[in-house]
Parts: structure tokens; sequence; C-alpha cells
């Protein structure tokens, strides 16, 4: 076979394919389902967004009032630790510095607890409506 | 409307870009249409994340050739050393038998001389436009295109 024939070979070939509507149904079929995860992924994103921003209020809000309450806080700690253990004196410095630390823990405490105590909530509502 | 403009883009495309891959796939219909079927999924999805193209028939090509490169991969791995070639065998189903010598010649080629011939001779394509579509060079194109030319015509 020279170089023309397999030329001419190749430009006739016109192999039997399936059906143009059967292929056609199937890549919008499968279009549409991936329109139908993008459109899952946006409004899963946004709730988790909305979630997020949700709990960053909460965890700020408890720290202000914390913040807010930090004076009657260090009273209750020094006079606690007095009761406790009255022969150990802790510096005056070492005590707000605790205190500080315990808003803190607390204020990422209920970010995260907000966080996810409204994302089991959820999951159990969208659990309980699946068809 | 994306969705709009794309299915029109895979009506226009979709005869010869299954063409080119049924001389792939050595005239396996069901692997055809799933490589072209995942091909226009994966052009969709591209076009979805900003991917951009300035002529969309080298740009799918590209894509069906890749996808029936990791096809082919993922085979290798499930199959281990048996030769692929038996497996594309158990599936032929052109009914006609009309290109069976063309497509028993293609399979006993490597897939590089294989797609490289294709694409010249079928699609009319350049050298440096078939090293553009397999991404490789130039010179690896001419090689594999004379090797393959030699080959189907010993066969043929």
């Amino acid at each position: 076979m020279d170089d023309k024939e397999l030329k001419q070979l190749f430009e006739d070939f016109e192999p039997e394919l399936t059906s143009d509507d059967v292929f056609m149904h199937k890549i919008e079929k499968n279009m549409k389902m991936i329109e139908m995860v993008r459109a899952t992924q946006m409004v899963d994103s946004k709730r988790n967004k909305r979630i997020a921003i949700f709990s960053f209020v909460v965890g700020f809000l408890s720290g202000v009032v914390l913040t807010l309450c930090y004076p009657w806080i260090l009273v209750l700690i020094q006079s606690l630790v007095i009761s406790l253990s009255p022969t150990i004196e802790l510096s005056q410095s070492v005590i707000p510095i605790g205190v500080w630390i315990l808003i803190s823990a607390v204020s990422l405490c209920s970010t995260l607890g907000t966080y996810s105590l409204i994302k089991i909530n959820l999951r159990e509502r969208i659990d309980s409506h699946v068809p | 409307m994306l969705g709009e403009v794309f299915i029109r883009q895979v009506e226009d495309s979709q005869r010869w870009l299954r063409r080119f891959l049924a001389s792939l796939c050595c005239g396996d219909n069901f692997l055809t249409d799933e490589i072209a079927q995942e091909t226009y999924i994966r052009a969709y999805l591209a076009i979805q994340g900003g991917s951009t193209y300035e002529n969309f028939k080298p740009w799918i090509l590209k894509i069906a050739y890749n996808t029936f490169v990791n096809y082919k991969r993922s085979r290798k791995n499930i199959v281990g050393e048996e030769p692929l070639t038996n497996f594309e065998s158990e599936y032929k189903a052109d009914a006609s038998f009309k290109y069976e010598r063309l497509y028993k010649a293609l399979e006993r080629l490597p897939l590089k001389e294989r797609t490289s011939t294709v694409l010249f001779y079928m699609e009319g394509y350049s050298t440096k436009e078939i090293a553009t579509i397999m991404e490789i060079s130039e010179d690896s194109v001419r090689q594999a295109l004379s090797r393959g030319r030699k080959r189907l015509k010993e066969l043929l």
C-alpha cells in the first residue's frame, strides 16, 4: 500500500457509530447532573459561610461580655486562688494573664461550639428530609 | 447560557470526535462513546473553571487524547501484564466489520504512532499541530509518524 492509498483509506473512514440522538441525550443528562452537583455545592458553601459568620459573631460577643466582666472575674479568681491555697503566693501579674487566657479560651470554645452545634443540627434536619 | 453554547459545540463536533476516537479505540463503539462522553464532560468543567481556547477542534482533540491515555493507563493498572489489545478485541462492536483490517493494523501500533498517524491522515494536521495536541516534540511526532506509516503499509 502506498502513501496515497493510506491517505484515501483514512479520508474515507466512516465508522458505524451509535445514534447521535442517544449520544446527545446522554451528554445533556451528564451536564444536568453536573449542574445539579454544582448548585448543591454552591448552596452548601453559602450555608457554611453564614454559619461561620454567625459563629464568629457569637464568639466575639462572648469575648466582649467576658471582657466587660473582667474586674469581677479577676476578683473571683483571686479569691478562689487564695481560698484554695493560701500558702502559695502568686505574683500580681500571673493571675490577670490567666484570666485573659481563660476569656480567650471561652470565646474560642463558644465559636467552635456554635459552629459544631449548628452543623449537627442541620445535618440531622437534612438527613430526615432525604427521600 | 454557557450550557446551551456548549451543547451546540458538542452537536457540531461529536461526529468527527467520535470518528477520531473510533480509530484510536480500534472500532470499539462502547469505549468510543465512553471516552467521548468523558472528553466533553472534562471540557465542560474546564470551560466552567475558566479555561479558554482559540480553536475548539484541536483543544477538544487534546482533551480526548489525554482522556484516552488516562483510560489506557488505568487499564494497565487493572489488567497488569496482560496485553491491552486482548481487552479491546473482546469489545469490538462495529457491526459491518468494514474496517476490520484497519482496526487490526491500528491495534498493533503503539499509542503515539497510532494517534500521530490518525491525526495526520484523517484530520490532516501538520506535525506541529499534532505535537501541540499530543504535548510532545515535533521530532517525536515525525518519528512516530514515520514508524506508524511504515508499519501500517506493511500490515495493510
